[in-house]
């Protein structure tokens, strides 16, 4: 049974259609990519999963469960985690703060310290502006303070929405070898991207998106994926 | 062609039907001929009119106003201060300023006394309105707040010119409720007029999707501001009319009590419609009408309850239920004709007319 | 040197005025609803003052505390819950109503006549400091506002919830995603908030001599007022803000000549208009606010 499936799933904000009927599943450790250009759908599709978007149609089964509809807390406590577009890191708040606070739906109060002392052994940038205020750091170093925040709640699902997002190439490439690490380490990830060569390359599968919110193709990623007869398909896709 | 045609029949059908039931109604109260009757029929009628006001602006535009009653003090005092008779201004008015001191060798007659009050708190509104209607939002409620307080101020310690906390006194006392159902009844015209032409549809627009209206070209502060100047105005004739119809005022009969009041009419009648600030009067009136009344006397098997504030107390319990389980009011932002043309709410006429707002644009 | 006087005359009403505003302005940062009724919260813990006048202090001050926070709590459980989705408008007269139904309802309760205080008289007594006078109140007000600008920064900064309330702050939906509940963020910003509003309340009818059913409704103005100078979403700005209001307010008083004493008020609210003009920004730019 897959971890996570979308069936019929359909969004639409008042009259404006964003996601026309859409069907996608990630199964336990795979890391999967959603790909397409901006405006397909792709964000509609993370907002639905994370509770903070009803569809109007369609079902959403996260681990056996019914999540479409649910509040955002309650499909995190269920084991969903969001980095969402544009990181959102709470500024005024300190790198310590920040990670506290992705752990506010954890019971097991006194293993968070461990938790904590972890993401700063994983990403030492982290420890060492632990008291600072979130808002100082630079947009790779926030980037790893997303993923970190939303690891502190032990997800068993890690949704990533357009992580490369305003990052220089370099930093690009340290978040995407950030996540093969995470996948080697066992964490299902969801990746959301424009970025279609680079995710497809980390992925065990993608799916590509058009207008509408509709699966254009999808197949395996991997090193030897054809990324480049996926990539004409991408770029004649454009914005239709 | 065609449009022209039909809005003036939609005009003629909205104000006809919002104004037949007050003729009505206005013509049982005289031939009843109770004079408390007659009275409380007056007011609610000129009442109608600050709220019709208040509507034109806040109801059309979506930006809240608690200054709107303002203008109907300054109007108030305006054609109080150009119709009191010359001869008793001297008295009334010890320490008037040399600036000013011409108001006291003349005094004009009532109506035209009305007519330059209006349209000199119209000029007033204008050149008010040009910075204030940048605000939106809570801005626009605390400035327009702060602009009824510093105009309550002005009054209220100008002395020399507004006697003060002291009332107004020696106002000619002479509006009848034919006067008051002229009013309204002007108002409303005006009113259905704004909103089913071009220009007040430009504002509704911008009530629904300030973004997308600025997209095609209208300008927020400017309809804004036609707005604030029509609605202050039809605020400030219903003043002006309320000054010469109580003949005794002060700052205080046009401050928070009335601002609540006319809010707390348009909220239940509903938001967004100009049916809805009639409706919200008449039910408002009622109401108000039957707690006095347990107030003073008691009514059937309900005794008197003495206390002073309940009237206001229940009313605005009724006005948080409104707020809290109906929000849109009586009228769901309705209009009457809509209910008889099967239509659906404002919103309608903008998206049919869009070629209209193109071309104007 | 009279101007040193007015000066210290001014701080302390600046103090007692930052206190109110950093009150609404908690509530405002987290629902972005500008509660109105927050003045008969206020007179609330007056008349509480005169039910409990002739307990022992302590029972008098955690009464009143008592009494304004359980009203703060069912205000926003009844009246603004349902409506915190509701458009900004709509929100804004529900405040005005509820304002207007405490206070009438006070003015049913407790008649129309204002009702008398006791009077502490320890607090009326004035210090000389060289040609200055600084009234006991003054100072009490100042260590007070202190106090209270201490703990709540130490609430806001050390505690679990104040976490929460900064983070739902600055970025309600992220707030959310981490799965903070905003129930239990806003109910604390609103038990915060009566508590302060107690706290002021205690120090402004202790140097009045009488509650009516109207008390609170011209302060609050001011606070209202100075929050949206200050510049909403900001603790800081919210208190300095109100500090400003209550300091320009003073000095307006002392320092117009006399024909323009009366006008004090308008040329404080005038300001007030101006300050909007320029500086809506104060409003829309702190992060997740609403406007």
């Amino acid at each position: 049974m897959s971890l996570l499936e979308l069936r019929g799933v359909r969004i639409a904000y008042g009259q404006a259609i964003a996601v026309q009927g859409l069907d996608l599943h990630l199964d336990e450790g795979e890391f999967v990519s959603l790909i397409g250009h901006n405006g397909v759908g792709k964000s509609s599709t993370v907002k639905a999963i994370s509770g903070l978007v009803k569809p109007t149609a369609g079902t959403i089964t996260f681990d056996g469960q019914e999540i479409q509809g649910h509040d955002p807390g309650a499909t995190l406590r269920l084991g969903v985690a969001v980095v969402p577009e544009g990181r959102h890191i709470f500024t005024r708040l300190t790198v310590r703060e920040n990670l506290t606070v992705g752990a506010t739906v954890r019971k097991d109060r006194a293993e968070v310290t461990a938790s904590y002392e972890e993401m700063v052994g994983r990403f030492p940038v982290l420890g060492k502006y632990s008291e600072r205020m979130a808002g100082l750091l630079s947009g790779g170093e926030q980037q790893q303070l997303a993923i970190a925040r939303a690891l502190m709640s032990k997800p068993k699902l890690l949704l990533l929405d357009e992580p490369s997002l305003g990052l220089a190439p370099q930093i690009v490439d340290q978040v995407f070898e950030l996540l093969v690490e995470l996948r080697g380490q066992g964490t299902t990830i969801l990746l959301v991207e424009q970025n279609a060569a680079q995710a497809i390359r980390v992925s065990d599968r993608y799916y590509l998106m058009r207008t509408g919110g509709v699966i254009e193709a999808q197949g395996q990623g991997g090193e030897n994926a054809d990324v480049a007869s996926i990539g004409s398909a991408y770029l004649h896709m454009g914005k239709d | 062609m065609g449009n022209s045609v039909s809005t003036w029949s939609r005009w003629a059908w909205l104000t006809g039907l919002l104004v037949a039931p007050l003729i009505v109604l206005t013509v049982l109260v005289v031939v009843l001929n109770d004079i408390s009757l007659v009275q409380r029929g007056a007011t609610a009628l000129i009442l109608m009119v600050v709220v019709i006001g208040l509507h034109v602006f806040s109801g059309n535009s979506g930006v809240i106003s608690f200054g709107t009653v303002a203008f109907a003090m300054i109007a108030a005092y305006t054609s109080a201060l150009i119709t009191i008779p010359a001869a008793q201004k001297p008295s009334l008015f010890p320490s008037m300023p040399g600036f000013l001191s011409w108001i006291l060798d003349f005094s004009v007659p009532v109506p035209l006394g009305i007519l330059i009050a209006v349209a000199f708190t119209a000029f007033i509104a204008f050149l008010v309105g040009i910075p204030l209607v940048r605000l939106s939002g809570l801005a626009a409620g605390i400035g327009t707040l702060a602009f009824l307080v510093v105009v309550t101020v002005i009054v209220t310690k100008w002395k020399s010119v507004t006697r003060g906390e002291s009332t107004m006194v020696g106002v000619p006392k002479e509006t009848t409720i034919w006067w008051a159902l002229a009013g309204a009844i002007l108002a409303i015209a005006i009113a259905a007029m704004y909103q089913m032409t071009r220009r007040g549809r430009r504002l509704i627009a911008t009530r629904e999707d300030d973004k997308a209206s600025m997209a095609i070209g209208i300008s927020i502060p400017v309809e804004r501001l036609w707005g604030w100047v029509f609605g202050c105005s039809i605020a400030a004739l219903g003043g002006a009319l309320y000054g010469h119809y109580i003949a005794t005022f002060s700052a205080s009969t046009f401050g928070f009590a009335l601002t609540f009041f006319t809010l707390a009419m348009l909220v239940i009648g509903g938001l967004g419609s100009l049916s809805g600030a009639v409706i919200g009067v008449l039910a408002v009136q009622i109401l108000s009408e039957f707690l006095r009344t347990i107030e003073t006397q008691g009514l059937g098997p309900i005794p008197q309850i003495e206390a002073p504030g309940l009237t206001e107390m229940v009313l605005a319990l009724i006005m948080l239920l409104v707020l809290i389980l109906r929000p849109q009011g009586l009228t769901a932002g309705r209009e009457v004709t809509d209910w008889i043309h099967r239509r659906k709410p404002s919103q309608a006429p903008v998206a049919a007319e869009q070629s209209d707002v193109e071309v104007d644009a | 040197m009279v101007w040193l006087q007015y000066v210290l005359d001014a701080i302390g009403t600046g103090a007692l005025y930052a206190l109110m505003t950093l009150g609404l302005a908690l509530v405002f940062s987290v629902m972005g609803l500008m509660n109105f009724a927050y003045g008969q919260l206020i007179m609330i813990g007056g008349f509480t003052m005169i039910m409990l006048r002739d307990q022992p202090w302590f029972v008098l001050i955690a009464g009143t505390i008592l009494a304004v926070v359980l009203v703060s709590v069912l205000m926003e459980r009844l009246a603004f819950r349902p409506v915190r989705h509701a458009s900004a408008m709509t929100m804004l007269i529900t405040s005005f109503a509820l304002a207007q139904f405490l206070q009438q309802a006070a003015r049913v309760a407790f008649g129309a006549n204002p009702k008398p205080l006791k009077q502490f008289d320890g607090l009326s007594k004035q210090y000389e400091l060289g040609s200055l006078r600084i009234s006991t109140m003054s100072i009490v007000t100042l260590v007070v506002t202190i106090i209270v600008l201490v703990s709540l920064a130490l609430l806001l900064r050390r505690t679990n919830i104040g976490i929460q309330l900064r983070a739902s702050t600055e970025d309600v939906e992220m707030a959310a995603l981490v799965g903070i509940k905003s129930n239990r963020v806003i109910a604390a910003a609103f038990v915060i908030s009566g508590t302060i509003a107690a706290i002021v309340a205690m120090l402004f009818f202790s140097s009045r001599t009488n509650v009516s059913w109207s008390s609170g409704e011209s302060i609050v103005l001011i606070a209202f007022v100075g929050s949206v100078i200050g510049g909403l979403g900001s603790m800081v700005g919210a208190a300095l803000g109100g500090f400003l209001m209550g300091f320009v307010y003073t000095m307006l008083n002392a320092l117009l000549p006399m024909e323009l004493r009366v006008f004090a008020d308008a040329f404080l609210y005038l300001l007030v208009i101006v300050v909007l003009l320029i500086r809506p920004a104060g409003l829309v730019a702190a992060k997740g606010v609403r406007v």
